[in-house]
């Protein structure tokens, strides 16, 4: 019989597995310098230095995040809430799982519709995530901790609040404060959703139309919205057009369910109705399946 | 009279090899190591008036690095949060080059560490991090982070403790004990 290793040994063991961390090699060090170098200008350039650095940092993230593989809803609910920072009361942090997203009632980037849609699924929450205090301005705190705080604050007013408005304001807040900041492009991404929950659904369409949706995380997700979005105003040429680029890429299941039923019903006529049968081949039990197989009937 | 100012390049040849390791360790398997390598040494060039030679260069240097991988591991939670990293991304990711079983079990080691060391604060993930992991001594440790050694000591068994603890707790969740 064998004694099982005690926890000392068990953390033993996996420090000597991970070990320890290796220097960069010459050549990759020898490349930091060179792109190094000329930030270190004269003084006036170094403001200009410290946002190009930030921003690549962020271009290099958001480019990666373009094709994510699997399905995550687009803000996940509040369910999570931590503070990034410790001390900080309400900023988030934490990944927050499918599950727990679902819990709440967190969906994929959908647009609230004007017309009647068959009811996704929902979970009743088993508990009700706390909502975050009105984040306080403080002169003497650390910017992104300030930035973060705002963003977390207008999600929670969204998804847990369910107060458009007042998400909406708190991005005000946030664009006022923080026009240059290291999370503009996650605000807008909460100011699409807000904007489309308020009705407010050609400015949330005017601002996908604005952002470089390639290089956004979730950006095929994003372009799905668009594109219904599009099809709502009755720019059908153009929701066809974003929705089949959406589709040519690997989408979510969710996501390509609505993005093929939208397309089907933006078609002509002469076109729509093997469109909607391809759909309900591919989506038999979909979100609009019974839609689809009602349009279907004589 | 005030001393000479540091020359940055001289300043990059020396230790930047030395500051990518601590990136590297400090932000985990996760970190963006050349972005941060690069933003210690803007500062560093530009605090560099600043610098006394009250601590030692490693210990002014290592304290920059601390920061910058600490902002950037706060920029990463936020981003995770609200959208995805670059790193969830490309975890999903099949790689281009097949890891060698070592390696891979290397990786699984390094990902599970860092789960739990994500768990403490940053004066105790730092303990653990240089001391299990990186090998310096309880000395070396002390002189990057301005303190004495006795006061590593203590952060280092408090850490421990902690990390026991939360490992535990991991493999309690993973069904492993």
């Amino acid at each position: 019989m064998t004694n099982k290793p005690s926890v000392e040994e068990r953390a033993r063991a996996l420090f000597q597995a991970a070990g320890p961390s290796e220097p960069m090699s010459p050549e990759a060090l020898a490349n930091v310098w060179k792109k190094t170098e000329p930030k270190l200008g004269p003084s006036f350039l170094r403001p200009l230095s410290k946002v190009l650095l930030v921003a690549a940092a962020a271009i290099g993230a958001w480019w990666f995040t373009a094709s994510r593989p699997r399905p995550l809803p687009m803000l996940p609910a509040a369910t999570a809430v931590e503070a990034p920072v410790t001390g900080a009361p309400v900023a988030v942090a934490k990944p927050v799982t499918e599950e727990a997203a679902e819990a709440v009632g967190a969906g994929p980037i959908t647009a609230p519709t004007t017309q009647p849609l068959p009811a996704a699924p929902r979970i009743k929450p088993a508990v009700v995530p706390p909502v975050a205090e009105v984040p306080r301005s403080d002169e003497t705190e650390d910017p992104l901790l300030a930035e973060s705080k705002l963003i977390a604050h207008a999600v929670s007013l969204l998804r847990v609040q369910h107060d458009a408005a007042g998400a909406l304001s708190t991005l005000d807040e946030h664009a006022h404060r923080f026009s240059s900041g290291v999370l503009v492009r996650e605000a807008q991404l909460v100011r699409v959703e807000a904007l489309a929950t308020a009705g407010q659904r050609e400015a949330a369409l005017r601002l996908l139309e604005s952002m470089p949706l390639a290089e956004m995380p979730r950006g095929e997700e994003l372009r799905v919205l668009k594109g219904e979005l599009l099809a709502e105003t009755g720019r059908c040429t153009e929701a066809v057009r974003e929705l089949e680029r959406a589709l040519g890429t690997t989408l979510v299941r969710e996501a390509e369910d609505r993005a093929l039923y939208r397309r089907a019903t933006c078609l002509p006529p002469a076109e729509q109705r093997a469109e909607l049968e391809k759909y309900l081949g591919r989506f038999p039990t979909g979100r609009f399946a019974d839609a689809a197989r009602s349009q279907l009937e004589p | 009279m005030s001393p000479p100012l540091i020359d940055t390049a001289a300043l990059y040849r020396q230790h930047a090899g030395e500051v990518s390791r601590w990136v590297r360790s400090l932000a985990g398997p996760d970190g963006e190591i050349e972005d941060v390598v690069q933003e210690v040494f803007i500062i560093a060039h530009r605090n560099r008036s600043a610098f006394r030679g009250e601590a030692t260069v490693k210990t002014w240097l290592f304290g920059i690095a601390n920061n910058v991988v600490r902002r950037q591991r706060r920029v990463q939670k936020v981003r995770r949060f609200l959208g995805g990293t670059a790193k969830d991304v490309a975890g999903d990711q099949r790689a281009t080059d097949a890891l060698a079983p070592d390696q891979l079990a290397r990786r699984q080691a390094q990902a599970r560490v860092y789960r739990v060391l994500e768990k403490l604060s940053d004066k105790f993930r730092n303990a653990i991090i240089l001391f299990e992991l990186e090998g310096r001594s309880a000395a070396e440790i002390a002189e990057l982070h301005g303190v004495t050694p006795q006061v590593v000591w203590v952060w280092l068994s408090r850490a421990r403790t902690q990390f026991y603890a939360h490992l535990e707790a991991l493999e309690r969740a993973e069904g492993v004990v």
